[in-house]
């Protein structure tokens, strides 16, 4: 049996994102608009929050598009992994919508805003959802063209519209690379469904009636193919050499637009490095050495992105770029994490092996609380000191707003890994993993770039709290405060809940990648049409 | 000797009290120490006929800011020219010669591992 919450979610959202022009043109009433994002965005996250209970319940489910038999139609596939990351979308995207009703409240073009919105969200959710590489493709468009709109959203901006013409130019380079690696594989499988995909890569059954047998020389297109798309995964994710646009792009963009792009965007490039070499080409795989060789590369440019984000956050000026910076240096943990099923320096399902993906998935989840957090805040503060983003001008904002005060502190403790916040947990399971895995240099370096980025961290609180306030401020509604209120417990319960919610996410890590995990996504993927 | 064996849960609050006390106590140090407001002297307004000015000391004082600068210069100058003007200058065709470094590395070490 498929199901159809699974096929439904996307689609819809596209219905409801692209019908709001339209609207626009006969109804007049701003208001309307706040409450029809918001109502989206709600239905969104219902049909997020059942698809990750089916899941859970009944493990991998699969939902094929028109009723084509995969490996022929377009199917989307949803494990334990990409449906906690897809409700952890729904859910941060929800608080999004809804302090966006506050920060664009009388903005004219709110109509274009929010479909522009709800097509981010779209695109993310398409990107984590597919279980066809092609539609993958298609949804990082969908995304990034969403996203570089709302670079672009001021256009009166000089700045907005360079960063927007930047990101794009390097985004559309990327994802036609993505397409090129598309070409390839195709080429040599014959196929683009992951399911059937990774039944070639890991020889289940590796011949089949529809998508036929290898073609040319399929160890050298994959090399090829590989390169292609990592490159293009690490651009959508900022990696080091490929994060140049991020801090010119996430500070010109409207602040909710920020907080989706530096929180949730990033982790999209971040889960599709995760399924191309934990689940097509895997552990397992026939083509294992190559993605060994690609998780060493990720390992080398996460370490870079770590300590340039690190060290490029103690110098900025501008709060919404130390903020982008915070993401480089971020997602560059997350890639060390993600980086240890390299067989160099892991065994499948080993201690170390479970334990760096459970870290990585684990700050990847605090690391989008806590960055939404802050750049909302970002907003407020902003908002309050009369439209600067400059440190120097913003100084003593949490003295005027106490509420601000402690949100700010409870997100940058967040991010630097202090507990009783999540993301100590996340951090300290990342370090023990490469302890475990016998490198314990890398576990030093992780401690390093925590360091390192405490001086920017350091530079925000004390513009904030240390600072003699020389402005007026301009006060604010308590509504935006009570969403940072929100995401602040949020971000107190990820470090709470930590045995259980690391206990969970070892458990998906286990299923996900286990050799039976594997077995069962091609599985459930490639037979979903007998269970009609 | 013994070793304090601790589950995580209780390890976390542990530690947790530990970070919350001495941030306290951290607190109550700097409210005790900090000067509430800008101090002038009752003397500030009075002209000086002779003898040294008590300001004139005060007035060398290095802020915090100042001196987190200070650092920073000092000890990275060398690391902040590379990564600000000469990485993240904000100039396309340069970020253009890393990405496509990039890209072209990931090729050439791809292809040469296979066709070795």
């Amino acid at each position: 049996m498929y199901y159809l919450s699974i096929g439904v979610l996307v689609p819809s959202l596209i219905g409801l994102a692209f019908v709001l022009p339209l609207l626009g043109m006969f109804v007049k009433n701003i208001k309307f608009f706040h409450v029809y994002a918001s109502a989206a965005s709600l239905y969104a996250l219902i049909v997020a929050i059942y698809n990750f209970n089916v899941v859970v319940r009944e493990g991998v489910k699969a939902y094929p598009f028109g009723g084509w038999w995969p490996p022929i139609g377009i199917s989307y596939e949803v494990d334990e992994v990409n449906s906690l990351i897809a409700l952890l979308t729904a859910s941060v995207m929800f608080l999004i919508t809804l302090y966006s009703t506050w920060y664009i409240r009388d903005l004219k073009d709110a109509p274009y805003y929010y479909t522009l919105l709800l097509g981010l969200e779209v695109g993310m959710l398409g990107c984590i959802y597919t279980g066809d590489a092609f539609n993958l493709f298609v949804m990082l468009e969908v995304m990034s063209i969403s996203a570089y709109a709302l670079v672009g959203f001021y256009r009166n901006k000089p700045e907005a519209i360079e960063a927007a013409i930047k990101y794009g130019l390097f985004g559309a380079v990327a994802t036609t690379l993505y397409f090129i690696g598309l070409v390839f594989i195709y080429a040599s499988f014959g196929t683009l469904n992951m399911a059937d995909l990774t039944n070639k890569a890991t020889l289940f059954w590796a011949h089949n009636l529809i998508s036929g047998p290898y073609y040319g020389q399929v160890y050298a297109a994959t090399a090829v193919a590989l390169a292609l798309s990592l490159w293009a995964f690490t651009f959508k994710s900022a990696v080091f050499p490929n994060h140049f646009w991020l801090p010119d792009a996430h500070p010109e963009a409207p602040t909710p637009v920020s907080a989706a792009l530096s929180g949730l965007v990033v982790n999209v490039g971040v889960y599709a490095i995760f399924r191309f070499f934990y689940t097509i080409f895997n552990p397992f795989s026939v083509l294992s050495d190559l993605r060994d060789l690609m998780l060493l590369i990720t390992l080398v440019l996460g370490i870079a992105s770590g300590l340039i984000g690190a060290f490029m956050m103690a110098v900025q000026d501008d709060i919404k770029r130390l903020l982008a910076y915070s993401t480089i240096s971020h997602i560059g943990l997350i890639l060390v994490g993600l980086s240890i099923g390299s067989s160099l320096l892991s065994r499948p399902g080993s201690q170390a092996f479970v334990d760096g993906l459970t870290g990585a998935f684990y700050h990847l989840i605090n690391h989008s609380i806590g960055k939404s957090l802050l750049f909302l805040a970002s907003g407020v503060i902003i908002y309050m000191a009369g439209g600067t983003r400059k440190l120097d001008e913003l100084g003593g904002v949490a003295r005027k707003n106490p509420v601000l005060g402690v949100v700010l502190v409870v997100g940058v403790l967040q991010l630097l890994g202090i507990p009783p916040f999540g993301g100590f947990f996340s951090k300290y399971l990342l370090y023990a993993s490469y302890l475990e895995a016998g490198a314990p240099y890398i576990s030093v370096i992780i401690n390093i770039v925590s360091a390192v980025s405490l001086l920017g961290y350091v530079r925000l609180l004390y513009a904030a709290f240390f600072t003699i306030p020389r402005r007026e401020f301009v006060k604010t509604s308590m509504f935006p405060s009570i969403i940072l209120l929100v995401l602040s417990v949020a971000c107190l319960m990820t470090g709470l809940l930590s045995p259980t919610i690391s206990d969970w996410l070892r458990r998906f890590v286990e299923a996900t990648t286990s050799k039976e995990g594997i077995l069962n996504y091609w599985l459930q993927g490639y037979l979903v049409f007998w269970g009609r | 000797m013994t070793s304090l064996n601790l589950d995580p849960w209780t390890a976390t609050l542990f530690l947790s009290s530990v970070l919350v006390l001495s941030s306290l106590v951290m607190y109550l140090i700097y409210v005790s120490l900090s000067r509430k407001t800008i101090q002038t002297s009752s003397e500030y307004s009075e002209p000086y006929i002779g003898g040294e000015s008590v300001t004139a000391i005060r007035s060398v004082d290095v802020s915090v800011r100042n001196l987190f600068w200070g650092i920073v210069r000092g000890a990275g100058r060398r690391l902040y020219t590379f990564l600000r003007d000469q990485m993240h200058n904000g100039v396309l065709n340069d970020w253009g010669v890393y990405m496509v470094t990039y890209i072209g590395l990931l090729v050439l070490v791809a292809l040469i591992y296979f066709t070795r």
